[in-house]
């Protein structure tokens, strides 16, 4: 056999071989962003099946408090919207919206006693705090999928390859800076 | 070309050949093996263990600890898992070799820990990179005995740990069992054991001193253990991930370096002058 064939036969090999790894690499990245979100969903959706119990059981006591429930059912129902939609960018936005109302509530109800005593109140508190850490958690999750995909996507060689086979970046959530900012100690005491 | 072959018949250099082109086939798998498992290790993001979700993961923290207590057989150092092994010098034509006589590698779950929760490894079919890795030398094939200075050194022990408090990585498959199933699991374990065993021999779970008795009342635990699906490695580490991606990093450039060399082998045997 003339050996400049068999030369160009293992370079071909690995060349060949080299693309295909890379193509199922983006295509597992593509596929863990995707995972990843459904992660999220499943607690976005249990913790949407929580807040009208949540609401319910607040609205039995805090009757003056009816703007401070209605702002949590807006958000939930603008939460739920983007959620359907896939709008990650939408559902960033009411997620922020939606968390502060909650706090707003959970800071009121200390006004109320008789419900702070509620043994349903504590249990939907408590389940709606856990599910909001864990949809914390798995958001840190998914953007860091998501940098994976779209870093490996801008990167030479994998470039040509996701250009080819139409592999595009994905959105990262982001909840709002007026969420993540800190507090002034000094003001609150002011 | 560069190599001065001796003749060889025309059968020769055709098995020859042969013998060449599957080595190269295994040297481009084992390459593209290499060059996944790196990917996995970069690509896959790292998981906190309160809200890990059930599946192929990666995690990061540090080694707590097993059960009960465990020690290396051969050095008794405490760790959290063991692999040790013994050699034997055999003597050759010229100089000599070492075949391996013994090996013992630890099948106990051990505990890990992130800033967020615990899970238990199940190390059984892990491929384990340890930062505590120790080779010493004797006349007998006891590991505690002299170390070949009087008798000469014809024996080698090998003895690889983690150690608790040390950094653990781990890219697996996780998932949460209940009680019913770790019960499942460990009888079905144990009775894989006593049957490699033999009936004769006394498993530590014999004794109610191992992981059986341990996890008989335990709640439901998150477990790390070998992926289900081919192609998905399980790797524990002793070190970071970005350490453990270099050492994988080195396999592939190793592979990469033997094809190379077998596809210059593979030319030169068409220059060998026929007989």
């Amino acid at each position: 056999m003339d050996p400049v064939w068999i030369v160009i036969a293992v370079v071909a090999l690995l060349l060949i071989g080299y693309l295909i790894s890379i193509y199922n690499h983006l295509v597992r990245l593509k596929h863990q962003v995707t995972q990843s979100w459904a992660n999220i969903d499943v607690l976005l959706k249990q913790r949407h099946d929580e807040l009208p119990k949540l609401v319910d059981t607040c609205k039995e006591h805090m009757g003056y408090e009816s703007e401070t429930l209605q702002k949590i059912i807006e958000a939930r129902s603008a939460v739920s919207g983007a959620r359907e939609s896939g709008n990650v960018k939408a559902l960033g936005a009411a997620e922020t919206l939606l968390r502060q109302s909650l706090g707003s509530l959970f800071a009121v109800v200390e006004d109320y006693p008789e419900l702070r005593a509620s043994d349903s109140f504590a249990h939907l508190q408590q389940r709606i705090t856990g599910l909001e850490n864990d949809i914390a958690d798995r958001r840190e999750f998914y953007n860091d999928s998501v940098n994976a995909l779209n870093t490996r996507i801008e990167q030479f060689p994998d470039v040509l390859v996701a250009r080819q086979f139409g592999f595009s970046a994905a959105e990262l959530l982001k909840f709002d800076a007026a969420e993540l900012k800190d507090h002034s100690i000094k003001s609150l005491f002011s | 070309m560069f190599l001065r072959l001796d003749p060889l018949t025309q059968s020769e250099l055709w098995w020859f050949s042969a013998g060449v082109v599957i080595a190269l086939l295994i040297a481009l798998f084992v390459l593209f093996y290499q060059l996944r498992v790196y990917r996995l290790i970069t690509g896959t993001p790292t998981s906190q263990l309160r809200s890990a979700a059930q599946g192929f993961v990666e995690l990061e923290g540090y080694c707590v600890g097993n059960a009960y207590p465990l020690t290396s057989p051969y050095s008794g150092r405490p760790c959290v898992w063991y692999e040790c092994k013994t050699y034997k010098k055999v003597k050759r034509k010229k100089g000599h070799s070492w075949k391996q006589i013994d090996r013992q590698t630890s099948p106990h779950w051990f505990k890990v820990a992130d800033p967020t929760g615990e899970a238990w490894v199940d190390p059984k079919g892990a491929s384990v990179h340890t930062q505590i890795s120790k080779t010493w030398h004797g006349s007998t094939s006891s590991p505690r005995s002299d170390r070949g200075l009087l008798f000469g050194s014809n024996y080698r022990f090998k003895e690889e740990l983690l150690i608790a408090d040390s950094p653990f990585y781990g890219l697996g498959r996780l998932r949460t069992v209940n009680p019913e199933q770790l019960r499942a699991m460990q009888v079905r374990d144990w009775v894989k054991r006593k049957r490699k065993s033999g009936p004769d021999v006394e498993l530590i779970d014999d004794k109610g001193e191992g992981n059986s008795l341990f996890f008989y009342d335990q709640p439901t635990l998150n477990l790390l253990h070998k992926p289900l699906r081919w192609g998905y490695p399980f790797i524990l580490s002793g070190t970071s991930q970005e350490r453990t991606a270099r050492s994988i990093k080195w396999n592939v450039i190793l592979a990469l370096l033997a094809c190379a060399a077998l596809t210059w082998f593979l030319v030169e045997l068409q220059y060998a002058p026929i007989k």
